[in-house]
């Protein structure tokens, strides 16, 4: 049954009528305690911290490790939605919170007046890099997915992620060609541009469709290499827009005098090294920074593990990794108490009053 | 144990609720004197009690989807789990004490995990089901306590010679 703080607090004063000699047992025990709280080297003398300081900022340490593995798990679940093309919105908004939430538990040891922070700050050299650390890393996770999510939608149904500045380019580069004088129908353009650090080679025939459109036919296409992997894009992807003369082939032009050209990507790239294969483009940077993002986790979980190791009394290295071992531990302890039962405070004998009041306060 | 299931608490309530029992608990004379008159047997024993009792509280929160209720009563579970741990002392009987710090820094790991981790549908189900399995752990545990803190208590009766305490 568990203790009513009601029941203890109608408890009369000094209902429990110990004997003087039993008083004086007690407070020889307590006294040796005093003595070994002075003389131990356990972690608390060593952090010089007071109990529930230790008790606060380990607290601390293991929700915000446990807030970052779940991080980096949800982290690569993201991922792995990304490389299939789908969105990860649940895991980005699940972060998010997960981020707000350690930050907020966190709260109470990072105020300037937290008597534990000094030794904290001595522990981990900054509290605040753990968060903030965590903060960017996710920061920089949500502007990735973010930006793949735009260029996404941006572009064709299908998707390609390089879309955006893929069609940019292109556009500019058609627009320059098409602006030659003596350009005739049937004439092949052939011209190299860049974008996003890779360069593309276009390839087309100049066709003008039964509305008069002007357009590069299906036989042109956009090829690029990248990492020795030759790629394909397939027209018909450039068009203009509104009716061309025959026999001049003069452009339509919007009001500022510029050639109206519409590109049209729909297709991913088809790999020529594996033929049926398609690929869609990222920008240059996304896997670096992504794995950037995920380095600062990985960062950010070692210190964690660190500074909660050194809040760790001696002899608590290894984890308990099941329940079944967890039910071993209970068994083993249970009988080794058991066979000394007037000693087994022992076990506990940092134990204050103080420390007890503190785990009933709400 | 089928536990009384408490009305349904809004945020603020819980927190006025919180702030009162933090006074009632903080100004209580009395449960300062009965913890400064407890043996250190009593002490652990209390210690353990109120873990037990906070995670019952968290399951009741966390099966009512209170979510104000499930941080109040795990970060309490979390404290008294880190006070057991922190008030160890591995002079006595270092294999001991090492076999229950490693069982506390378990049940701290599942509380921390309960305590970040958003509180939808899905991951309210396990984290009910760990609950579970915490107070499933702790159950042997929190008897032989209060089961050793009796005898310790006969046993300074016998060698020390002294009538059983009255009241």
């Amino acid at each position: 049954m568990p203790v009513s703080l009601n029941s203890l607090s109608h408890l009369p004063v000094n209902s429990r009528l110990e004997s003087s000699s039993i008083q004086a047992a007690i407070k020889a025990e307590q006294a040796s305690k005093i003595q070994d709280q002075h003389h131990t080297d356990s972690s608390t003398q060593a952090l010089n911290l007071k109990g529930y300081d230790q008790v606060e900022s380990m607290a601390w340490l293991q929700t915000t490790e446990a807030a970052i593995n779940s991080s980096l798990t949800k982290l690569e679940a993201a991922q792995e939605k990304l490389d299939q093309g789908q969105k990860p919105v649940q895991e980005l908004e699940e972060l998010t919170t997960l981020i707000t939430q350690a930050s907020f538990q966190g709260q109470p040891l990072l105020a300037q007046d937290s008597p534990a922070l000094d030794d904290i700050t001595r522990l981990s050299e900054n509290p605040p890099y753990f968060m903030t650390s965590a903060r960017e890393a996710v920061d920089l996770f949500r502007q990735i997915v973010a930006e793949k999510l735009k260029t996404e939608s941006a572009g064709s149904p299908s998707g390609i992620p390089l879309g955006d500045a893929l069609a940019e380019e292109l556009k500019s580069e058609v627009t320059q060609q098409l602006e030659q004088p003596d350009l005739k129908a049937g004439q092949q353009l052939e011209t190299e541009f860049s974008a996003q650090g890779l360069t593309f080679k276009l390839e087309g025939n100049l066709s003008v469709s039964e509305a008069g459109e002007l357009f590069l036919d299906e036989e042109s296409q956009i090829t690029t290499v990248v990492n020795g992997n030759e790629l394909l894009l397939q027209g018909p992807f450039v068009r203009l827009l509104g009716p061309v003369s025959d026999d001049e082939l003069q452009l339509p032009h919007d009001s500022d005098n510029r050639p109206l050209v519409g590109i049209d990507l729909q297709e991913k790239f088809q790999s020529l090294t594996e033929p049926g294969k398609l690929l869609q483009l990222e920008p240059e940077d996304l896997a670096e920074r992504l794995n950037e993002a995920l380095t600062l986790f990985e960062e950010v979980r070692t210190k964690l593990q660190e500074s909660l190791q050194n809040l760790q009394n001696e002899g608590s290295g290894s984890v308990i990794e099941s329940l079944a071992q967890a039910e071993e531990k209970v068994s083993l302890s249970i009988h080794t108490l058991s066979e000394e039962p007037w000693a087994a405070a022992r076990t506990h004998t940092n134990a204050t009053p103080d420390l007890v009041l503190n785990t009933m306060a709400g | 144990m089928r536990m009384k299931q408490p009305a349904r608490q809004t945020t603020y309530l819980v927190q006025k609720s919180a702030a009162f029992w933090a006074a009632q608990v903080n100004h209580n004379r009395h449960l300062r004197m009965a913890l400064e008159d407890s043996d250190p047997h009593e002490l652990i024993q209390r210690l353990y009690n109120n873990l037990q009792d906070h995670l019952d509280h968290s399951l009741i929160a966390v099966e009512n989807g209170d979510l104000a209720g499930k941080s109040k009563w795990l970060t309490l579970s979390l404290l008294t789990v880190n006070t057991l741990k922190v008030t160890l002392k591995f002079e006595w009987h270092p294999r001991l004490a090492e076999n229950l710090a490693q069982l506390y820094e378990y049940i701290a790991r599942q509380l921390s995990w309960g305590l970040i981790e958003p509180f939808n549908t899905e991951m309210k189900n396990k984290l009910a089901e760990q609950l579970h399995l915490i107070r499933q752990i702790l159950a042997p545990l929190v008897q032989a306590w209060k089961e050793l803190t009796e005898t310790a208590k006969e046993y300074r009766m016998q060698h020390l010679n002294l009538p059983e305490a009255s009241g």
